[in-house]
């Protein structure tokens, strides 16, 4: 098992960190041989929320290392200087006022839950 | 007269006339999926309750003249990605079980003011992860062509009720290719707008930054009209752009000449099936005899593509299909000790293989460590492979492409080698890298009768000028034109 301490997730937003962070990062620095180790895909088994038997993990860890053998085809790519491109378009945070347009559609909502309690959603304890 | 073999405008227009009711349109449709659909799979769920009662309340309005659509009263297909009220929608997934939306896509409201009446819900890759409707959880579509092949995907189901005769039309969605790629191997014209066309509103993500909505059809004309129907900016997608003007179906004219038209001799080298190639060169002949300027280029970094795409779209997937996770709809697993423990065993039961393969993939690439090095190296890609349309686009007004390497593949093929069937979608994925609109249509056929489609992509915002060469080829050359190879199954 690994520390989950040391387990630090990014989210894909990014956080305004594109313009800063790998300006050193060329093709060259980054080397990658490919081998996927229990630690790393019981690592992505967590970041994934997904449990994975045993026949599973070495069937993920072969399809990656493939994966990635093939992704490595863009370290050949100078991508030096160049901005990292999130939206092809110029996309802003759009504001608008909160105003309710919808009804009470929590009976429709709750009406798809696996379980429910009342007018709640009904999942496995939280706190021992 | 089979009312299955017309265009979606055909219908309309014989609907309009009184000619055929809206209700006789529907029986006719319902017929054929009857006969057909246990051969061919293409739809998961129907909805003929719903489109009965639609179908009346659409009569009505047209009797009473309060309806002039030409899509009114003409009954259509939804991939089953669009969130459709009341109407189970499962994205081909076991995890999201009977679903019901409470709420309708922006695209699917839009086809409803018109009048045009939806009849099912078609079958695609699980959360449009493929390229072949293979990894649906409901089993494979079939290629109403050839039984024995795939449809392409990850719109097949719609692609194949529309070349089946089981809608008049069928909308899909394309995050690398997923409406243009289908579209090629059933014979149909399919389109991707430019990003931001059509409101993703209910569109279950999947790459939120590549997915788009869009028509696949039995005419270019249909396609037009279709997409002039759900093309709007929408409130509640803050990526749809509001256009200075939107007309794509007048924009239709027969004419092509001095039309700059670019072939990049890099989609037509190595890697592409020499029958293909032939097909659609022909096709760009016709293109040049009525007045069009052709001229090869290179493009550039096109191996470059598919490694982006699937570094951009895992990590988008990764995070979007978080959300699945046994609480709030579809699917719980009943085994379990405690709330992490269902989250984990819930979504390892509900998704399906090639699912969890591009989860791990994006949560690896996005995870600390590797973040630089994958995920923010394929941005860089994908700016300079924007660049080098922009350099295209500086020299021509289309670039044509094949739809895909080759005609359609025999089933199971493509599931042998995860990497083999990502690479069906070469010459489509840099289209959405760039948020370009493409549209693909049938230019002919190879040695075994499969269809061939040609690509025509254009720079942003330019759908009319793709749409008017695409319409220039059908007028010219019958033969081609997806009504005359619709299959009667």
């Amino acid at each position: 098992m690994i520390n989950l301490m040391n387990v630090k997730l990014i989210s894909n937003e990014m956080n305004g960190n594109d313009g800063n962070v790998s300006n050193d990062l060329t093709g060259k620095e980054v080397s990658m041989g490919h081998r996927i180790d229990d630690e790393t895909i019981e690592y992505v088994g967590i970041l994934a929320k997904l449990s994975l038997t045993g026949q599973e993990k070495e069937k993920a860890k072969a399809d990656m290392e493939k994966m990635l053998d093939y992704i490595d085809t863009l370290n050949e790519l100078d991508t030096q200087g160049i901005e990292p491109m999130s939206h092809v378009f110029p996309v802003n945070n759009v504001f608008r006022d909160d105003v309710i347009s919808n009804g009470d559609g929590s009976e429709e909502t709750l009406a798809n839950a696996p379980l429910r309690k009342n007018n709640e959603f009904e999942v496995p304890k939280t706190i021992g | 007269m089979d009312n299955n073999l017309m265009t979606g405008v055909t219908l309309g227009k014989k609907i309009k006339a009184k000619e055929i009711s809206v209700k006789e349109a529907l029986d006719s449709y319902y017929k054929k999926i009857k006969e057909v659909d246990l051969q061919i799979n293409s739809y998961i769920t129907l909805c003929e309750e719903e489109a009965y009662q639609r179908a009346e309340e659409v009569q009505e309005k047209i009797n009473k003249g309060e309806l002039a659509s030409p899509l009114a009263g003409v009954p259509y297909a939804a991939k089953d990605v669009l969130c459709t009220k009341g109407i189970r929608t499962t994205c081909a997934s076991k995890i999201l079980g009977d679903f019901k939306p409470t709420f309708s896509a922006t695209a699917i409201e839009l086809l409803d003011n018109e009048g045009a009446i939806l009849i099912g819900k078609t079958n695609m890759d699980e959360f449009a992860m493929g390229s072949t409707t293979e990894t649906s959880y409901y089993g494979p579509t079939l290629n109403p062509h050839d039984k024995e092949r795939v449809p392409g995907g990850s719109s097949g189901g719609s692609a194949a009720a529309v070349a089946a005769g089981e809608c008049a039309f069928a909308l899909g969605s394309d995050t690398g290719g997923s409406i243009r790629q289908p579209a090629s191997y059933c014979g149909i014209v399919g389109i991707k707008p430019t990003y931001g066309t059509v409101s993703r509103y209910g569109l279950i993500a999947y790459g939120s930054s590549l997915d788009q909505i869009g028509p696949l059809s039995n005419s270019v004309e249909d396609a037009a009209i279709i997409l002039d129907a759900i093309s709007a900016k929408d409130e509640k997608d803050s990526t749809s752009v509001g256009r200075d003007e939107y007309g794509f179906a007048k924009a239709l004219a027969d004419d092509v000449k001095g039309l700059k038209i670019g072939i990049p001799s890099d989609y037509f080298g190595e890697g592409l099936n020499k029958e293909v190639a032939d097909v659609i060169l022909k096709a760009v002949d016709v293109l040049r005899q009525n007045g069009a300027i052709v001229e090869e280029f290179d493009l550039s970094l096109v191996k470059y593509a598919i490694p982006t795409y699937y570094i951009i779209a895992s990590a988008e997937a990764s995070s979007n299909l978080s959300r699945f996770d046994g609480v709030k709809y579809g699917f719980r697993s009943d085994d379990f000790e405690g709330l992490h423990d269902m989250y984990k065993k819930t979504r390892s039961e509900g998704f399906g293989a090639e699912v969890k393969r591009r989860i791990m993939l994006g949560s690896f690439v996005l995870s600390s460590g590797y973040y630089d090095a994958y995920y923010l190296k394929a941005l860089r890609a994908k700016a300079l492979i924007k660049e080098a349309f922009n350099r295209a686009f500086a020299k021509y007004d289309v670039i044509v492409a094949p739809g895909s390497p080759t005609t359609a593949p025999k089933l199971g093929e493509s599931l042998k080698d995860p990497i083999q069937m990502y690479l069906s979608d070469i010459y489509t994925v840099s289209v959405n890298l760039a948020g370009l609109p493409g549209i693909t249509i049938p230019v002919g056929k190879d040695g075994k009768g499969l269809p061939v489609g040609m690509q025509l992509i254009g720079d942003c915002y330019n759908e009319k000028t793709i749409l008017r060469a695409a319409y220039n080829y059908e007028r010219t050359v019958e033969e081609t034109k997806c009504q005359n190879n619709m299959k009667q199954l």
